[in-house]
């Protein structure tokens, strides 16, 4: 199967400042793929660079297989939600459906009305009057009725009230039930991921920290609890995310594939968002595959 | 992609529509108006006789006067307009609201949505330049009969075709200024900027140079030439000859070799034909003809006879472009333009298809530098 998303190297650099650089990522098709990282974490250039609206610096990427936004037919194959849901403030609602289905020729006009109806939005209202939670449904509904086969969302609902974000959340899996599509959805806040997503991207100043189906994720990851020790005398199946030490206690967040038999530990199931935090706050420099960062 | 266009132009377009129908009446029935006293009045039997004392046109009147000082300036604003309003924000507005990453993710290339965007509106602002110039050279053609030089700049450029080639200038400019400042407003005052600086040099430096001047011979006379007296003796200056509906550039005195003759020769050539006016009675330095103490008839008379006695050994190369020029000219002005619009547009579908260069979205430059999350 083709991944949704494949890339190599890949790089972007605005001047003299990398904002994505080195990143070598596979995402296999028909998952709901989060993309996590704090603010300026190149979360939206590797979006950006998915959907075709700026071009790689460094490195090559592949969508659904294909060269990026090179022909009208693989721009059909990719619906975009972007940052802040950009609409036309002067078009109506109905306005907008209709430029979806003149710029479309896969447009699904049923489903799109279906949409709207629902969501109880006024057909003639224009766009700028409408609430940032209508308006990300209107952005959402225009890039579904597309019917693309990889839905990319970046942040939609950072700027949404908890509500709203909710329903947003709800309308994406509701149609990604209905609907075989990948999804590629980026968001600041673990919790909104967890929900949602059953694969996870790390990504954090630029490079991919770590990326895996969530599931895996949760399997591998464990924290230990137990006398300090030093932790150069772990088993090399191992790897320390995280260590915080007292005078007598150890506390370590480890990523294994194997069942932990020393007795000595404590063992704790860990949450995806502590998994996230962890890498996080991990120093990525001496990482054996670490691409260097050229300085801001 | 047409209806889109159509959709986001028309509020713009039909507002247009409007002014231009308003000031189609205005024109008609101004025009009309005019032409009524045009051939009521003697100025028509006069100016097909080219027998004109001085047709001004404070023979007709205030309202047409102010019309005329007007209308020629209203014309030369409206590539102006086309460029800042249709031009700048075409590109500019999309890039600085975000409204790029809604509309380049559809299933059409940004090449193809820049195109159609840019051949309607482009189009639109051609038809609407053309028809403004040519209500504006209609209302004006009485007037232009009489005595107005065909060829002066603010009649040059504010009649026939070249405010096509400026509107389609101008919007050229606006789109290509739109999409490398990426905002409305710089864009625009950008574009009033380039626009402006783009017409005066073409108006000073590059039409007088478009074809080549004609050259003709002219008999010295009162109404090319004069004579200055200065402490170093008299001597011979050229005035700026006329010639009807000519762009005149310069007027030589120059001898029967096409040489232009030195200081001496023509003091010595005075001194010859031109005894005295040449020894100077009561020419005090600095006058010409006809100010002196002996009356000015007879004064008259004397440079008359002196430059009909000279006629033979020097004249008057007057270098000018001929009123055959005029088409030619308006028409290559038009073509230079609209080329160097084309050139930007060009450009700029180029630049904006490569999809390289894009700085970072202002919402990720709001975040602040890169933190790490604890």
């Amino acid at each position: 199967m083709t991944a949704a998303l494949a890339t190599r190297g890949l790089g972007k650099r605005y001047g003299r400042r990398w904002a994505l650089s080195g990143c070598t990522l596979e995402v296999p098709a028909g998952h709901v793929a989060g993309l996590v990282g704090p603010n300026g974490a190149g979360k939206t250039t590797l979006l950006q660079l998915a959907v075709g609206l700026i071009e790689p610096s460094a490195g090559s990427i592949a969508v659904l297989g294909e060269e990026v936004a090179a022909t009208p037919a693989q721009l059909a194959r990719v619906g975009f939600v972007a940052q802040d849901t950009p609409l036309y403030p002067s078009l109506s609602v109905a306005d907008h459906l209709r430029l979806g289905a003149a710029l479309n020729p896969s447009w699904d006009q049923a489903l799109a009305e279906a949409r709207i109806a629902r969501l109880g939005l006024d057909r003639a209202q224009r766009a700028g009057t409408l609430s940032g939670g209508q308006c990300a449904q209107l952005a959402l509904t225009l890039a579904i009725a597309k019917r693309p086969e990889l839905l990319v969302l970046d942040e939609p609902v950072a700027s949404l009230d908890p509500l709203a974000r909710r329903e947003f959340l709800q309308a994406l899996m509701e149609f990604t039930a209905e609907h075989t599509v990948s999804v590629l959805l980026s968001s600041h806040l673990v919790a909104d991921l967890e929900r949602v997503c059953d694969y996870l991207i790390l990504l954090a100043e630029g490079h991919v920290q770590l990326s895996g189906e969530v599931d895996e994720l949760l399997a591998s990851h464990r924290r230990l609890s137990g006398p300090r020790r030093d932790i150069s005398r772990l088993p090399s199946s191992q790897q320390v995310i995280e260590e915080t030490h007292t005078d007598r206690q150890s506390t370590l967040l480890i990523r294994t594939e194997e069942p932990i038999i020393d007795p000595a530990w404590m063992v704790e199931e860990v949450s995806l968002e502590d998994i996230v935090l962890a890498h996080m706050g991990r120093d990525w420099t001496h990482e054996p595959d670490a691409v260097p960062r050229v300085g801001r | 992609m047409i209806w889109l266009t159509w959709r986001q132009f028309r509020t713009q377009a039909i507002a247009t529509l409007a002014a231009l129908a308003a000031f189609a009446l205005l024109i008609v029935v101004t025009g009309e108006h005019l032409r009524h006293v045009y051939d009521m009045s003697d100025i028509s039997g006069c100016a097909a006789h080219g027998g004109c004392a001085h047709p001004t046109v404070s023979t007709f009147g205030a309202h047409e006067r102010i019309l005329s000082a007007l209308l020629g300036p209203a014309l030369l604003i409206v590539p102006l307009l086309i460029g800042m309003f249709w031009g700048a924000p075409l590109l500019a507005r999309e890039l600085e609201t975000g409204s790029y990453r809604l509309v380049w993710t559809q299933s059409i290339t940004r090449t193809r949505w820049l195109v159609v965007k840019v051949a309607i509106v482009g189009l639109v602002a051609l038809a609407v330049a053309g028809l403004a110039s040519w209500l504006v050279s209609w209302w004006y053609a009485p007037l232009d009969k009489l005595n107005v030089n065909r060829f002066d700049p603010s009649v040059f450029t504010e009649r026939g075709i070249v405010a096509i080639g400026y509107a389609g200038f101008a919007f050229a400019v606006g789109l290509a200024a739109g999409a490398i400042l990426r905002r409305t407003l710089p864009a625009m005052a950008a574009t009033f900027v380039s626009f402006i600086a783009a017409r005066i040099i073409f108006t000073f430096w590059i039409r007088p140079h478009l074809l080549p001047a004609a050259h003709a011979a002219q008999q010295l006379g009162a109404g090319n030439a004069g004579i200055t007296g200065s402490p170093q003796g008299v001597s011979l200056f050229a005035t700026s000859p006329t010639i009807a509906n000519a762009w005149v550039y310069s007027g030589t005195i120059v001898d029967n070799a096409g040489n232009a003759p030195s200081a001496g020769r023509i003091h010595a050539l005075l001194d010859a034909r031109c005894p005295r006016i040449a020894s100077g009675p009561g020419l005090p330095p600095g006058s010409g003809p006809g100010k002196a103490t002996a009356t000015p008839s007879v004064l008259n008379a004397l440079f008359s006879k002196c430059m009909s006695s000279l006629s033979h050994q020097l004249h008057l190369l007057v270098t000018y472009q001929p009123t055959s020029h005029y088409w030619p000219l308006q028409a290559l002005e038009t073509g230079i333009f609209l080329a160097a619009a084309l050139v930007l547009i060009g450009a700029t579908v180029w630049r904006v298809g490569r999809r390289t260069a894009r700085k970072p979205e202002p919402a990720n430059l709001a975040s602040g530098p890169q933190t790490r999350q604890p």
